[in-house]
């Protein structure tokens, strides 16, 4: 059985605004399940509706075999939601914000302190435990809000944006963080706009945009599916060779232009040797050779007609914002 | 459900604490007002021949003194001011209880912002997400608005004392007086949560704030009896619950005017008007706990 289990959930916002159209996926136990799109795809929307905190217009959304809408408290306490806002308490110690965690999650006493120094360890805190949080920078909020989301051993871990503006080091680490998390068992489900975060830390990734999921799969299949990797050769003869060329099995398309030739193929390293071989028995000339991997900006591309790439700055830009706001607070 | 609100009433304890700056200014405002008018007003009315000179300076007909002496002993103005005389009641005896009313007030009655941070900021989600009863949020947070203005309210107390306002009716009396500051604590504490669930930003809640607590402030007769008011004035007096904390705390404190025979000042012959106090309150705060709670039901799912 699934672990979790979306059937045709719709969201409708003040009557007319469409957030989610049907969507339709399952998530196995022990999966690391992303979400990717950009800013208003209804990642979020989806996110809130899983963790109980809003309710969808239509549709079914079970998480670990209860309904969210209808036993919403058992959900809860099966599951941890790292939010996109970091919201852990600015004015209260690190250990304090999962002292409160544990309270309103029923741990006992004795399990809480134990717990907590070991989600401290976790996401590398211990030493500033007892440091106010407004003292912490974006990436150790971050991990405290995951040491958070983990506290009360959830079956299934939410995770908005989890490394939204985070630099390139502290997102390596709750990587990590997550990969050794997802290794003890527990479910992952992360939204993300990064394509490089869904390609190296998901198993399995869904394709969503304007409410809708596009392409549904592991990353490595959803590649793939671009039609494979690309070559760049430059040869002097590209007429003859091309002849060739697509008359190869392993080669699904090649073109030529101003003596440079593009050929698609399932697996370029397997394909660069055979190319090779091919060429000296007609006697051709490789004079360079470039490989380039799809990326799933690709298969974005390919299932939205438009880029990933172009949302980033937005993104980042309103959480740099954000966070501005947050310290004028008090 | 009362655990979880405990520990939802314990973190926005530990936020007060750690805002020195606010703990500050939420007492030296009430003091400034305590020293500055008390005293001053107590100089007009005892340095120079007391009774007549704040007749004057409030402009009706019977004396600030009078206010709650007649009312409770329901005697003529003239033989009020005999016992007034006898009894000595300073200004500052008179104006300290109102400084407490507002005190808790304006303690509580901004607690509403701690909602409308916490939806701002994503808390509040964090919160809905622990497997914890919806409700027991509300009651948390005005649990502790509710303790928040009992402490404020028991600081002014007892720096009035220390200053020299008396207080007649003893250890009963300040007990009593600790009841109806809870229940107004409570009652201003669930309305600005009402305040806070509906309202988006926290400039909209200090607006209406603002503009609601100034007449309130005045109107509660902390400054002068309701009794020396203009007619409209006490019509709207009488709407405010403020001025039935006021009127409950001075009650409570200084009590009935007995004691000139030789008796303890007793609660017992106020106990009327301490009745209707209670109930104007109770009225109040019950309605607003209500309201917060079905905003607060219909606000989360």
């Amino acid at each position: 059985m699934p672990i979790i289990e979306v059937r045709d959930l719709r969201k409708v916002y003040n009557g007319s605004v469409a957030a989610l159209k049907g969507i339709s996926f399952d998530v196995e136990e022990g999966e690391i399940f992303g979400f990717l799109g950009p800013n208003g795809a209804g990642k979020t929307t989806t996110v809130h509706i899983l963790c109980t905190l809003i309710t969808p217009t239509g549709g079914l959304a079970k998480v670990c075999g209860f309904d969210v809408v209808k036993e919403p408290d058992k959900v809860r306490r099966k599951i941890g939601f790292v939010p996109q806002d970091i919201s852990v308490d600015d004015d209260l110690t690190a250990r304090e914000n999962l002292e409160l965690h544990a309270k309103l999650y029923h741990m006992p006493r004795s399990l809480r302190e134990k717990r907590i120094e070991e989600m401290l360890e976790l996401v590398g805190l211990q030493e500033r435990a007892d440091s106010l949080v407004k003292t912490f920078s974006g990436g150790m909020r971050r991990r405290l809000e995951i040491a958070e989301g983990l506290l009360h051993s959830p079956e299934v871990l939410f995770l908005d944006e989890p490394t939204i503006g985070l630099d390139p080091a502290s997102r390596m680490t709750i990587w990590e963080q997550l990969r050794e998390l997802n290794k003890e068992g527990v479910t992952v489900f992360l939204t993300t706009h990064y394509m490089d975060e869904a390609d190296r830390l998901c198993d399995r990734v869904a394709i969503i945009d304007l409410g809708e999921i596009r392409a549904i799969g592991r990353p490595s299949e959803l590649k793939e599916e671009v039609g494979g990797d690309v070559l760049i050769l430059k040869t002097n003869n590209p007429d003859k060779l091309l002849e060739k060329l697509l008359s190869l099995p392993f080669v699904n398309s090649a073109t030529s232009q101003d003596g440079t030739l593009r050929i698609t193929v399932k697996s370029g390293e397997k394909a660069i040797p055979l190319i090779f071989e091919e060429a000296r028995s007609l006697g051709v000339n490789i004079e360079a050779v470039s490989l380039s991997k799809p990326t799933l900006d690709d298969v974005f591309v390919r299932h939205t007609g438009k880029s990933l790439r172009d949302e980033k700055i937005d993104m980042i830009e309103r959480f740099k914002q954000y966070m501005l706001m947050k310290r004028r607070r008090r | 459900m009362l655990k979880e609100a405990c520990y939802v009433c314990e973190r926005e304890l530990k936020h007060f604490i750690r805002m020195r700056v606010q703990i500050i200014s939420s007492i030296v405002t009430p003091i400034v007002w305590l020293v500055f008018f008390g005293y001053s007003m107590n100089m007009m009315s005892s340095g120079l021949g007391g009774i007549n000179i704040l007749n004057v300076f409030i402009g009706g007909e019977r004396s600030v003194f009078l206010y709650f002496l007649t009312s409770a002993l329901n005697a003529t103005p003239l033989q009020s001011l005999v016992i007034q005389n006898y009894l000595g009641i300073s200004y500052l005896d008179f104006f300290y209880s109102g400084v407490i009313g507002v005190t808790v007030m304006f303690a509580c009655v901004f607690s509403g912002l701690s909602i409308i941070w916490d939806k701002r900021f994503g808390f509040f989600n964090k919160l809905l997400v622990a497997p914890i009863p919806r409700l027991s949020i509300m009651l948390g947070k005005t649990m502790y608005a509710t303790v928040r203005g009992l402490i404020q309210g028991v600081i002014i107390l007892g720096f009035s004392f220390l200053i020299g306002a008396r207080i007649r009716t003893g250890v009963v009396g300040v007990a009593l007086a600790l009841v109806f500051m809870l229940l107004l604590s409570l009652g201003f504490g669930a309305f600005s949560m009402s305040l806070g669930i509906k309202l988006a930003d926290q400039e909209a809640l200090f607006g209406i704030i603002n503009m609601i607590t100034l007449p309130l402030f005045i109107s509660s007769g902390a400054f002068m009896p309701v009794d020396t008011m203009p007619g409209w004035l006490q019509v709207i007096a009488y709407g405010n619950p403020l001025t039935y904390l006021v009127d409950a705390l001075r009650l409570c404190l200084l009590g009935g005017p007995y004691s000139a025979l030789g008796l303890p000042f007793s609660l017992i012959d106020v106990a009327p008007r301490l009745m209707r106090d209670l109930i104007a309150l109770s009225v109040f705060t019950g309605t607003f706990l209500i309201i917060g709670t079905l905003l607060f039901r219909g606000s989360v799912k």
